[in-house]
């Protein structure tokens, strides 16, 4: 067998081998943009420190103590709630914090000087307690001050090596240029694959 | 190893894509503007913040009332709402009948979900009114990826459609006794 013969073999099978996930995720893909969101999934709750819940779900914020469909944020970001007698909080995941004072839906932005996925969000009076996944950080409505911190993972290096590249634009202009090379190659092997049925290998060896 | 520390710390995440007279000019061409500084009353801020559900930053408001040839065009302000970590400022303009007349990104200062300064996405907002919910995931489609900054564009806009709306009414009413 030629190495012409091998080259085209290869290109069939990575070709074929490309196409079908591609195919699989392009059809599932469009049943996700069509049907409808997932119903009923809660995303984040708590209790009051004076007795009331709350909980963050599909249908909008629930609970004794706010229900309202909708909230001038991305719901399904909320990682974690406090709620006092005063104020309710919801840290949203790489986000700022919104909060609102309980009596009155009024809610206000308050943005965080680091970065990263918030575990745990607490408010004792005026002061905010927002736990990170490396470090721990007080508001105390004026500024941000840090308790604990710890230094960045490589990962974390690397995250913001690429968040820095090509204007921030990295992630999508490599996926970008994958997917148009994942097509180029799946057409050209269904092209080689199509040609090799009609002109069947053993004639070329 | 040079080329790697280089790019690491010569992250910059500000990016200015307007300034204001461009940004003027792209909503209302042509036209020249004055500018208004309008102190709100209590009323008036009250009424913005239980429609809007947000606190307002300030009640001391600078609009620009935009004329060409002697007609109004419209209003507009500039803005700053928090994306994910920082600010965007952007320029949200008013027609003389209350809708959005357009949208421009002047600033953004994250690394990413600059995608909200895109034609695509601000020309959803145009001719939106009070009457519409102008709110992500009812009518705006958000972009990928961005998700915090289209909602940050969706609630700066309503506010300075409302804010215009509260301020200019009562003038209009003033100016027509």
């Amino acid at each position: 067998m030629s190495f012409k013969t091998l080259l085209r073999k290869w290109h069939t099978w990575v070709g074929l081998l490309i196409l079908c996930p591609s195919v699989c995720l392009s059809l599932t893909g469009i049943y996700l943009i069509e049907s409808t969101a997932p119903k009923e999934s809660l995303i984040a709750g708590t209790s009051c420190n004076d007795g009331p819940w709350i909980a963050v779900s599909s249908e909008g914020i629930v609970g004794d103590a706010l229900s309202v469909s909708s909230a001038p944020f991305a719901l399904s970001s909320v990682a974690a709630i406090s709620c006092t007698q005063t104020h309710i909080d919801m840290a949203l995941d790489y986000g700022p914090i919104a909060s609102t004072p309980r009596n009155q839906l009024r809610w206000s932005m308050i943005p965080r000087p680091f970065d990263g996925p918030i575990r745990s969000l607490k408010r004792t009076d005026n002061q905010l307690t927002v736990g990170t996944q490396t470090g721990l950080w007080t508001f105390n409505g004026k500024e941000w001050a840090s308790i604990i911190e710890y230094k960045p993972t490589l990962a974390q290096a690397i995250y913001s090596l690429h968040a820095g590249w090509l204007n921030g634009n990295s992630f999508t202009w490599v996926w970008t240029l994958t997917g148009v090379l994942w097509c180029v190659l799946s057409v050209s092997g269904v092209w080689i694959f199509v040609r090799m049925i009609k002109k069947p290998l053993q004639k070329q060896d | 190893m040079v080329l790697c520390t280089t790019l690491l710390y010569a992250k910059s995440s500000t990016f200015v894509y307007d300034t204001f007279e461009s940004a003027t000019k792209k909503v209302f061409p042509g036209a020249t503007y004055v500018t208004k500084n309008i102190q709100l009353s209590d009323t008036q801020v009250s009424s913005i913040e239980s429609r809007l559900m947000m606190q307002m930053s300030t009640s001391n408001i600078t609009m620009f009332e935009f004329k060409k040839n002697n007609a109004l065009h419209g209003w507009g302000m500039v803005t700053n709402y928090i994306g994910k970590h920082e600010p965007i400022t952007f320029f949200v303009g008013v027609s003389p009948d209350f809708k959005i007349q357009g949208i421009v990104v002047m600033v953004y200062r994250e690394d990413y979900g600059n995608a909200v300064k895109k034609r695509r996405f601000l020309r959803q907002f145009n001719k939106k009114s009070l009457d519409d919910p102008m709110a992500v995931h009812q009518d705006i489609t958000s972009i990928t990826g961005a998700t915090l900054s289209s909602y940050a564009i969706a609630n700066g806009a309503r506010d300075v459609l409302l804010t215009v709306s509260e301020a200019i009414s009562p003038i209009k009413t003033t100016e027509g006794d």
